[in-house]
């Protein structure tokens, strides 16, 4: 029985424009069959919230490396709890040491920083999806 | 490099160096043809014979922190350095024509350039700093460009500096700039009606300055190869030249305002011939296209940008040597001017060690070893030119294939470039995850990163500029908004007809306009959203 | 009359909703209880096709602000095509729509094209009536535009649009030999590139119809080309509700339940017969030559049925 394609939502917060990194994840990821929502640079919470409603995805991913993260992505845990949504959300990119610990302990769910390969970014997403939808906390 | 470096004339056991070497007797007829002597047409040996014996390349390191003030300091220090040009970096929101308060820019407002966003802001970066007396070069290759050239021009006004006097250059190249991001959606009418607005006026008012500076390099980090980076750019610029000529403007008072600026990859004697490659083409095409006349018209000028795709984060010092070779490449090529990327950054923004270290290349490549002391020392090499012969092939081919589909704005606008793009950079990073193509310390020769004693990220993202936010709604607060206004109002008429719209931007960023608006009312005219990421309003800038 | 937006917690359950339609149709189950039943009038559902890169998304993006402008809620599917190979896809669609994120009166659901070859995806016929149930009209659909024959639209879609740029010669070459009978309109996009107007001339005299609409649009005409784009489509609208609305969609319906009957009809049996080896066999005699194609598929439909066809 075929099962449905992982989602994944893929975006850059504000105005970090260099998105060779994103683009190849987001290839990367389809290479493993998944469906990837891209969206590119100038996201916000905002935006990212009204593609995790819309598109009912089962991972939001934030690719940064300008350090703008820390001004979206805590604000867009808070909005999506708001919502009752529980996509997985991970953050890539540029990621301080500092800034990785904080991102976690406010719930982000993996952090993929320099040098991660494909191989493992789609290892986690597929068995961190799997264990959800046996959760039934989705999917 | 000072002004009192020069590269030597002798080697170090003191054999005495002619400045270049060649046949010997009577130069064969294919020589004459393909090669000619440094500083004769084609230009394949380099444009110019004594080349860094007579006066090194430009040695620049890019500069552009959180304040103008900042940047100001940081100018100044290196001009009393001998730094003698200018290599400014605006921030991402003034890149994008994002005034410093916008509410996307409030997060990354000065955080990896400085804060043009007002005329003031332009001032107090260059106070002090003599103008004509020094080259200012900007990077900034999109709709900003004519703003801040505007700018720019207002600051010499004030401080009586003749415009003949200027020198410097913008990059200014709209076609590149779509495929970065760095054109935040502007339609590529607008930005070539822009971009040859600023040709123009340059040509004609400000003859020692580099009106457009192609950016191949950009090209290349978005995964391009040798060739496909100088085609695309050579077609770029004929793009360029062609709108200008439509003008009326002379082909030999326009070609000598366009420089070329490249990276150069790992690839030592690709890049080397890729260098001599484009020369030769540049040269043929500005005679045999454009019918240019002169000499200087003909002799492409190449500034190189070290690649920064090529460093890696694992094990940063392996990056000074990557950067060393690449600017060897630059060196052998005949290169004008050079910077290298710095070792770190893959995970930082350049620190002051890893800029130090950048420059310190750069000397002693040209001071210790002798690299620089002989034109082209390369030619002649049954290799590289052979490899040279290969890549003007291919590129030639590429042009052709680029005028088949009606030239560089209709090949842009069809989306054949963003699709070569996108294909050879996943060809590129797959190449490298699958090992096919070796990069040492990132798939072949690891060390765990508990163990990597080179890994030293910082990790310290800088903040936002809080006092450049501040400044420019304080500037908001005391300008006369009924003369902001009126020169706005004004641009609008213009920009929906056909006037040269420079001394327009002049009139409205004099009255006290800033960068956002004076593009937002052009946006306007153009029957854009104000705002390119939709964000905000005329009205809530101007408070009316 | 609806509001013109809703709420987030009526979005999030539309969102599932359609999740779930996507969900089952790639289970396979065609009977599905989550599909809805939605009396067909409510909404118009506008598809719009043409090759990658002619400007679908933008003149999408561009629509969604026409309407949003007349406090319609706006729904909005965009297909693009999965690999045959790893099912896997980049959906980009959402990048030339983006301002319209955060208006809680529009609605973007991006859609991978998984397996269907007709410019949609297998979900898209039910999510419009999902869509139109929760008050959504009109209705876009952006297809794939990567197939030459998308035929999809037509059993989806009440006008069919059809957007085309100079640069395309091979796509426009196919289109003048199928899709361009079954369309409403022609836009054709980047109307300021080299070859415009023989591309007009040229589907004027391709097309068997006179009535063939085609309006001319591009960076260059900014909002005047939408503005008649958008015109036209209420025009066409009227004519198409005032007189073959229903008959059109009662030819869409039937199309469709033909299809899904059929699949109905044919996935157990060949699924048994195919469990039971006998697909394989029969396979290998048409591949060595002792059965022709037709003498085999008799045979396989005879296991799978108990009678002859």
């Amino acid at each position: 029985m075929p099962v449905a394609p992982i989602r994944v939502v893929l975006g850059k917060v504000g105005l970090d424009l260099h998105d060779v990194g994103a683009k190849f994840v987001a290839r990367g990821l389809r290479e493993a069959g998944m469906e990837v929502i891209y969206l590119g640079p100038f996201q916000t919470a905002d935006s990212l919230l009204d593609a995790a409603i819309t598109e009912d995805p089962d991972v939001v991913a934030i690719s940064s490396i300008s350090g703008e993260y820390m001004s979206y992505v805590p604000e867009l845990l808070v909005r999506l709890r708001a919502h009752d949504l529980h996509p997985l959300v991970v953050v890539g990119g540029l990621i301080a040491d500092a800034d990785q610990r904080e991102l976690l302990r406010l719930g982000v769910d993996a952090i993929f920083g320099q040098g991660s390969s494909i191989e493992a970014i789609v290892d986690y997403l597929r068995t961190a999806v799997d264990a959800r939808s046996v959760d039934g906390t989705s999917r | 490099m000072a002004d009192t470096d020069r590269a030597s004339g002798s080697t170090w056991s003191g054999i005495a160096l002619q400045a270049s070497y060649g046949p010997h007797g009577e130069p064969p007829d294919a020589y004459v043809r393909q090669l000619g002597d440094p500083g004769v047409a084609p230009f394949t040996r380099g444009g110019h014979p004594e080349m860094y014996r007579k006066r090194l390349w430009i040695t620049r390191q890019l500069c552009g922190l959180d304040t103008p003030e900042a940047t100001n300091d940081r100018l100044r220090y290196l001009i009393r350095n001998g730094q003698t040009g200018l290599a400014i970096v605006p921030d991402t929101p003034t890149q994008l024509g994002l005034d410093s308060d916008h509410p996307l820019a409030e997060r990354s407002t000065g955080t990896q350039g400085v804060p043009l966003c007002t005329l003031e802001d332009m001032d107090r970066m260059l106070a002090g700093i003599d103008l004509a007396g020094v080259t200012a070069s900007f990077s900034v290759p999109g709709v900003s460009a004519p703003v801040l050239l505007a700018q720019l021009l207002a600051v010499a006004d004030r401080r009586g500096i003749p415009w003949t006097a200027l020198r410097g250059s913008f990059q200014n190249d709209p076609l590149q700039a779509t495929h970065t991001s760095y054109d935040a959606g502007t339609p590529i009418e607008l930005g070539m009606r822009l971009c040859t607005d600023m040709m123009e006026y340059c040509t004609r008012h400000l003859p020692s300055f580099h009106s457009t500076t192609v950016n191949a390099y950009d090209l290349r980090e978005s995964g391009l190869n040798a060739p496909q980076e100088i085609a695309v750019a050579i077609a770029i610029a004929k793009a360029y030249l062609e709108a200008a000529v439509k003008r009326g403007l002379d082909i030999d008072r326009l070609a000598p305002g366009i420089l070329l600026i490249c990276g150069a990859h790992i690839d030592l004697f690709e890049e080397v011939a890729k260098f001599r490659a484009a020369r030769r083409i540049w040269s043929r095409m500005m005679r045999e296209h454009f019918g240019a006349q002169q000499d200087r018209s003909c002799r492409l000028s190449i500034a190189v940008h070290t690649a920064g795709s090529s460093l890696y984060a694992p094990q940063p010092a392996n990056n000074i040597v990557r950067g060393t070779v690449e600017a060897l490449a630059a060196i052998l090529g005949g290169c004008q001017g050079l910077d290298l990327s710095t070792f770190d950054e893959p995970v930082d923004l350049p620190s002051e060690q890893a800029a130090m270290v950048a420059l310190r290349t750069q000397q002693i490549l040209a001071l210790e070893t002798g690299v620089a002391n002989v034109a082209d020392p390369l030619g002649g090499s049954w290799f590289v030119e052979s490899l040279t012969d290969e890549l003007e092939r291919r590129m030639l081919a590429i042009i052709d294939e680029i005028d088949g589909l009606g030239g560089m704005v209709p090949a842009v606008k069809a989306g054949w470039l963003r699709r070569l793009m996108d294909e050879m950079q996943y060809a590129l990073q797959s190449s490298i995850e699958r090992g096919e193509r070796k990069v040492v310390g990132v798939n072949c020769h690891l060390v765990p990163p508990a163990q990597d004693r080179l890994l030293s990220f910082r990790g310290d993202h800088p903040q936002a500029s809080a006092a450049q936010i501040a400044a420019v709604r304080e500037h908001r607060r005391h300008r006369d908004p009924l003369a902001v206004r009126a020169t706005l109002d004004a641009l609008k008429i213009r920009a929906a007809g056909p006037d040269n719209l420079i001394p327009h931007f002049k009139l409205a960023v004099e009255a006290g306009a800033t960068l956002g608006e004076v593009l937002g009312t052009v946006r306007v005219a153009y029957g854009l959203r104000y705002d390119p990421v939709g964000a905000i309003d005329a009205r809530s800038t101007l408070g009316v | 009359m609806t509001a013109p937006i809703s709420s987030t917690a009526e979005r999030v359950a539309l969102a599932r909703r359609i999740s779930a339609i996507e969900r089952q149709a790639c289970d396979g189950g065609d009977a599905l209880p989550a599909a809805p039943r939605v009396a067909a009038t409510r909404s118009r559902v506008l598809g719009i096709t043409g090759p990658p890169g002619a400007g679908k998304s933008t003149l999408v993006d561009a629509l969604i602000g026409r309407y949003r402008a007349r406090a319609c809620r706006v729904g909005v599917l965009a297909v693009d095509p999965s690999s045959p190979v790893h099912g896997g896809a980049v959906l980009g669609d959402r990048i030339r729509m983006h301002r319209h994120a955060g208006d809680a009166g529009v609605f973007i659901r991006s859609m991978g094209s998984r397996g269907r070859t007709d410019g949609l995806a297998p979900a898209v016929r039910d999510a419009t009536r999902a869509l139109a149930a929760a008050g959504y009209d009109p209705i876009l659909v952006e297809t794939v535009g990567v197939g030459q024959t998308e035929l999809g639209i037509v059993e989806c879609c009440d006008l069919r649009v059809l957007v085309l740029a100079p640069a395309w010669g091979d796509y426009v070459q196919a289109a003048k030999a199928g899709l361009i009978d079954l369309v409403d309109l022609v836009v054709v996009n980047k109307a300021d590139l080299p070859g415009a107007d023989s591309l007009v001339n040229d589907l004027r005299q391709s097309a068997r119809r006179d009535e063939l609409e085609i309006v001319r649009a591009s960076a260059e005409r900014g909002e005047q080309g939408i503005v008649e784009v958008g015109l036209t489509l209420d025009r066409l609208w009227a004519a198409l509700a005032a007189e073959r609305l229903a008959a059109r969609r009662l030819e869409a319906a039937a199309a469709e339940l033909a299809n899904r009957a059929l699949a109905l009809v044919a996935r157990g049996p060949l699924e048994r017969v195919t469990a039971a080896g006998t697909t394989q066999r029969l396979a290998a005699a048409v591949r060595d030559g002792t059965l022709s194609a037709s003498e085999a598929a008799a045979l396989l439909y005879r296991d799978m049925f108990g009678s002859s066809p």
